[in-house]
């Protein structure tokens, strides 16, 4: 039990313990009824007569469930769950004032009353708990809560085995009567809120038709209910083969005692299960193979018995019953609720307890019926029924095997409702969008037409641009059609082009000549041109490409292009720039790579679009550069896209050059997803493990996960990844024994509590959390079938569901010992607990604080360096002045090594 | 009557939102990726003069982006028109607010919605969003505020106490933690990295930072003395220790729009632009930070 205690959470106390403590009020009392019942019933009347009584609950349940579906609308939570066990405790006490005058439909009564009984307060209480706990919560707490039913029909047959020495069966129900009306007060042990779910949204609650069609909508729910089915009638088979070969086998005076005493072992059969298995079971594997552990003994039981019908193979059966069914069966029926939102999990409750329960119940009694009315002996009809038990408990199993899947898509979509799905690709353009795209030649909006321009030129349709679009009204709209043209080749535009010659817009004219001289060259009008063309950014135009065309050359091609570098204004300096690449003109970069450090940003853009253009290596180191700045980083990684292979190769020499600043190599993983993805992918894997700087890591990782997000079939080198993950989970783990040990320390001498203390704290809490999340994001890459970024959001959202449906993901998707160490970093309990769950990742440091402060000086993260040095000398350790002074150091009065080490020769010199 | 595009969403298809969206200057700043996530996630809506789009007190659970017509938002009593390419929402979820304020369309209108979660993680997975809603609030906050860094009425600071040698790294941090803003409960990581690439500048009395149309490149953060700001118009206001000055210039891209002069000694750490952005980026919440602060400020102006 000590386990169970220690996975409760001081905020789960009350709630917890009340839960036990109704259980178990309540399985104690339903035990005392449930044995007085039998042993009233089994010695009048004949057990073949049970199925009839088996139809009448699933009758009598339905008015029930209807009444309740009524009444929830102003009665539900705890004060229902109080309200339906003092209903219980009436009715009860009825009972035993009236059935000695009720004769055997008394009898027939009490049975029917000691099934809906269950229905009554059970659903009630399961679903106050349902809407309490999370699916996480519930792992942990319903195996001690489950604990309490156990425990509580252990003590009730107990109770009512010893009584049943001293009085008549008729006589427990006064004791039942009794035990109920004390339980009813155990459920306002509850914290209020507790209940507040239902009865707070005065919601009403639906009708069975309306929880039939929502059943019948959702597919995980259909499953529910056909376990649900499958189970109760297998369970009811098991029950009925169980008392009628008792009834045949133990003589009528005996049969109180009988039961009590099988039903006392059975209970603490089932006891030991709660305790020692059901947890590890639920934790240990995933629910569907929970679910499917007593179908699978029903099947070896049911077998036996069609082969022996004897008593023996009956307690076999009844034992795996009596062993599993109130323990790890109905823990683990309760948490395949958990997924169900509040709403969701009253409607599919309300169904299954009607026709789950009480249709399986109504199957099996037929089925029991229709037996016993042919079989030619009783035994006989024992053996058909048995084979009937292995039967639908192989459907139980099946369908319990089956659930996994839809189980998890459940907790998938809860995870998913706010995720952003990504495009695999830009979806390619259909007949209608080409005529939108078109259309939008024509609107008003000169933003509008130049975005169209833009799309249908990536989308290689230029041929689709009317040549009319160059007698548009806005200069920029015709400065991009000539462009495009020219970039595409167009030619069939030249007569068009040729009107544009004296447009009074001197880019336009200058983007005219530039779009000639690449689509009908001529030399001769350029230079005819040139006599008389007063704007300088067309005459910059003009003379790149004379120069390029060979019309002008030498000494006196440079000068004149260095006249327009040095003394030309920003425009020309631009017009200068898109001549050399609209002509694509090589012998120009020297003016390219001066106008790449240009001051002014359109010059820059404009030089870095003509890199781009010329497609030379000589660009490169220039290109890379321009990384470093916001405005042109875009346009400096499509310019090295454009120059393809080589310049990939410079990116990746370039990333892994660590003499380069951090910042700037920062930006080159997302320029490298621009290329072949599967090359870009190989490489920045393959950096990732040896790359110091932790935002370079954090950037590779972004960039591999934009590259696989739009390559789903992308497969990356698995050891590299595996190794990552290792890595990363060890980090989380170092930085939560660090920070323990700190803040332990803090508590021993509360004099450490100093400004640099509480930094050290933070960073280290700060450094878990950012290795955390590194470590889902590793692990989405890792796992292409789970999205681990969302399921990380989902934890962090921090509202229960979403949290819960978050690490019930994780439990399912990941494998041992990955699995415990990750739920161990993204648990909410206490850290000292947390870090139990690092297993193989993380060896306990098992160090005092002083010694802590020493090991992370050796330490390879310069912030925690930093902050640990000026915390040495806050607290004045003298001893660590040699271990301070070896650490490197940028110098001067701003370095909190100086300082510290000033700090230490000043109180107390050197130790 | 609210009436969702169904039709046009079919026949114009994802690509023609996205072609609307990058027609749009308020977008312009995003990268294809992020305008492919807006575009995706976006439903166009159509709204009848009169039609109610927002519900005073409503949970807020979406966002709006005009695409045509205009809407009229009741914000602190005061009525709003909303037009073309500007959003109602985008604010209230940025400042963490948790309902509506009441709207309704003006005209006929087009709108563009993206639900508030995925907005929100949109904004998570995609920094290019991020940095362009610095930039449109940054210059909406400079708008507000007259081209000057605070409102004129507000009280003249303390010039506060002057530090005597330079700060440590872990004293800069602890001074970054210790005044209220997006910095104080910062990742630390982030704050370090913040620290790490400031500068400690000292100026006297007369120093010019920058004058209207000096090109935004930097932000101060003065811990002493006070720094004049005055715009073009004559307007002027002063501000001291605590305050991050030009950062809404900086973060807007525009160029300077007031001069910043040293009334007394200035003590101040310097960040460059270039510097602070890849922190941002690798440190996300603080990002979300600095937008939820620039979002109350823009609400209250």
């Amino acid at each position: 039990m000590g386990r169970p205690f220690r996975a409760i959470r001081p905020d789960e106390r009350r709630d917890t313990w009340a839960a036990f403590l109704t259980l178990f009020g309540f399985l104690a009392s339903h035990s005392i009824l449930e044995t007085a019942r039998d042993a009233l019933f089994l010695a009048k009347v004949p057990a073949r007569n049970l199925p009839w009584v088996f139809l009448a609950i699933a009758g009598v349940s339905l008015v029930v469930t209807n009444l309740q579906a009524r009444l929830s609308r102003t009665l539900s939570g705890r004060p229902a769950v109080a309200a339906w066990t003092v209903v219980a405790a009436v009715v009860t006490f009825a009972f035993w004032w009236l059935l000695g005058a009720m004769g055997s439909l008394g009898l027939y009564a009490l049975y029917v009353w000691s099934g809906v009984l269950t229905s009554l307060v059970l659903v009630h209480f399961w679903t106050l708990l349902g809407n309490m706990f999370s699916v996480t919560q519930a792992k942990r707490l319903y195996g001690f809560i489950g604990a309490g039913s156990v425990l509580g029909a252990i003590v009730g047959s107990g109770t009512a085995g010893v009584l049943s020495r001293f009085v008549a069966p008729g006589q427990l129900l006064l004791a039942s009567s009794a035990g109920f009306m004390v339980t009813s007060a155990l459920p306002l042990l509850f914290k209020k809120q507790g209940g507040a779910s239902v009865s707070a949204r005065g919601e009403p609650a639906a009708g069975l038709l309306e929880n039939a069609r929502y059943v019948a909508r959702q597919p995980y729910a259909r499953a529910v209910v056909l376990l649900m089915v499958s189970s109760t009638t297998a369970l009811t088979i098991a029950d009925y083969l169980f008392k009628s070969t008792v009834a045949l086998s133990v003589p009528k005076a005996d049969l109180g005692t009988f039961l009590a005493t099988v039903y006392l072992g059975l209970n603490i059969l089932s006891l030991l299960t709660q305790v020692f298995l059901v947890s590890f079971i639920v934790r240990r594997f995933a629910i569907s193979t929970a679910l499917a552990v007593l179908p699978a003994f029903l099947i070896v039981g049911g077998l036996g018995m069609a082969a022996t019908a004897g008593l023996i193979a009956a307690l076999v059966i009844k034992t795996a019953d009596g062993a599993l069914r109130y323990s790890l069966h109905r823990t683990t029926s309760e948490l395949l609720f958990l997924p169900f939102s509040d709403e969701a999990r009253r409607r599919v409750k309300g169904f299954i307890d009607v026709v789950g329960q009480r249709g399986g119940q109504v199957l099996a009694s037929i089925a029991i019926l229709t037996v016993t009315a042919l079989a030619t002996h009783p035994r006989h009809g024992v053996k058909i029924l048995a084979a009937m038990l292995a039967v639908v408990a192989t459907i139980w199993f099946a369908n319990a095997l089956a659930l996994h899947a839809p189980y998890m898509d459940l907790f998938r979509s809860l995870s998913r409702a706010s995720k952003v799905q990504h495009l695999d690709a830009f979806p390619q353009l259909d007949v209608a969008s080409l005529e939108t795209l078109v259309a939008s030649l024509d609107s008003p909006k000169n933003n509008e037409v130049t975005a169209a321009l833009d799309v249908l030129e990536r989308e290689k349709k230029v041929h689709l641009v009317p040549a009319l679009i160059l007698y548009h009204p806005a200069d920029e709209v015709v400065e991009r059609a000539l462009s495009i043209f020219t970039r595409a080749k167009r030619t069939n535009v030249t007569h068009v082009i040729d009107r544009l010659l004296e447009h009074p817009s001197p880019r336009v004219r200058a983007a005219t000549i530039a779009a000639r001289s690449v689509l009908n060259p001529d030399a001769q009008r350029l230079l005819l041109r040139m006599s008389f063309e007063e704007s300088p950014e067309v005459r910059a135009t003009i003379v790149v490409n004379l120069i390029a065309s060979g019309e002008i050359f030498g000494s006196d091609a440079r000068e004149r292009v260095d006249g327009f570098l040095q003394r030309g204004s920003q425009a020309t300096r631009v017009a200068l720039a898109e001549a050399i690449a609209r002509r694509e003109a090589h012998g120009f970069s020297f003016a390219i790579l001066a106008m790449a450090k240009s001051s002014e940003v359109p010059v820059r853009l404009a030089a870095i679009s003509a890199m781009g253009r010329l497609k030379s290596s000589d660009f490169f180191p220039a290109l890379l550069d321009l990384h470093s700045d916001e405005v042109t980083r875009r346009a400096a990684t499509r310019a090295l896209f454009e120059c393809g292979e080589a310049a990939f190769a410079a990116l990746i020499l370039a990333l892994a050059d660590e003499n380069r600043p951090a910042l700037l190599r920062g930006r080159f993983p997302d320029a490298m997803s621009q290329f072949d993805p599967g090359r870009a992918a190989s490489s920045l894997l393959a950096r990732l493990p040896k790359e110091s700087d932790g935002s370079v890591r954090y950037r590779i990782l972004r960039a591999l996960e934009s590259i696989t997000r739009k390559n789903p079939g992308l497969t990356l080198d698995r050891p590299t990844l595996v190794h990552a993950i290792e890595g990363t989970v060890s980090r989380a783990y170092r930085y939560l024994d660090r920070r323990l040990i700190v803040e332990r320390g803090v508590k021993a001498l509360p004099s450490r509590a100093t400004p640099g203390q509480k930094v050290l704290v933070r960073v280290l809490r700060d450094k878990e959390q950012n290795a955390i999340e590194r470590l889902f994001r590793l692990l989405t890459l890792a796992y292409p079938g789970e999205d681990f970024v969302q399921i990380y959001r989902g934890i962090r959202i921090g509202r229960k569901d979403t949290r819960a449906s978050s690490m019930e993901l994780i439990e399912n998707a990941l494998d041992e010992p990955l699995r415990r160490a990750v739920l161990g970093l993204v648990d909410d309990g206490d850290g000292a607990e947390r870090l139990l769950a690092s297993g193989r990742y993380h060896t306990p440091l098992g160090l005092d604080y002083v010694p802590l402060l020493e090991h992370i000086l050796k330490s390879t993260s310069r912030s925690l360096q930093d902050v640990t040095v000026f915390h040495v000398g806050e607290l004045q350790l003298q001893g660590f002045y040699d271990l301070v002074a070896s650490l490197p150091r940028s110098g001067g009065p701003g370095c909190d090594i100086t300082r510290t080490l000033a700090l230490l020769t000043t109180e107390g010199g050197k130790a | 009557m609210i009436s969702q595009d169904a039709e046009g969403i079919s026949r114009e298809g994802l690509r023609d939102r996205i072609l609307l969206l990058r027609s749009l200057s308020t977008f312009a700043g995003l990268d294809d990726e992020a305008l492919t996530l807006v575009a995706e996630h976006g439903k166009t809506r159509r709204y009848r003069k009169g039609d109610e789009v927002a519900t005073e007190g409503a949970p807020l659970l979406s966002v709006h982006i005009v695409l045509r017509g205009a809407l009229e938002v009741v914000q602190n009593g005061r009525t709003v028109l909303v037009e073309e390419e500007q959003g109602i929402g985008v604010l209230a979820v940025l400042a963490r607010e948790t309902s509506c304020s009441r709207a309704v369309a003006a005209r006929d209108t087009l709108t563009l919605e993206i639900p508030v979660t995925v907005y929100l993680n949109a904004l998570e997975e995609n920094f290019s969003l991020v940095r362009h809603l610095l930039r449109v609030m940054s210059k909406a906050m400079l708008e507000a505020r007259g081209n000057l860094p605070a409102k004129p009425s507000d009280t003249v600071p303390d010039k506060g106490e002057y530090f005597e040698g330079t700060r440590t790294l872990v004293q800069t941090v602890i001074g970054m933690t210790a005044i209220a803003g997006p910095l104080a409960n910062a990742n630390m990581d982030a704050l370090i990295e913040v620290a790490r690439r400031t500068r400690q500048i000292e100026v006297e009395i007369g120093h010019v930072f920058w004058r209207p149309g000096d090109p935004s490149t930097y932000s101060i953060r003065v811990t002493h003395g006070l720094v004049r700001c005055t715009n073009p118009e004559g307007a002027h206001v002063d501000v001291g220790p605590g305050f991050s000055l030009g950062s809404f210039d900086m973060w807007s891209g525009l160029p300077r729009v007031y001069a910043a002069e040293a009334i007394t000694v200035i003590q101040a750490y310097r960040i460059d632009t270039e510097d602070f952005l890849p922190v941002l980026e690798v440190h996300v919440d603080l990002a979300m930070e600095l937008l939820s602060v620039l979002a109350v400020a823009l609400l209250r102006a």
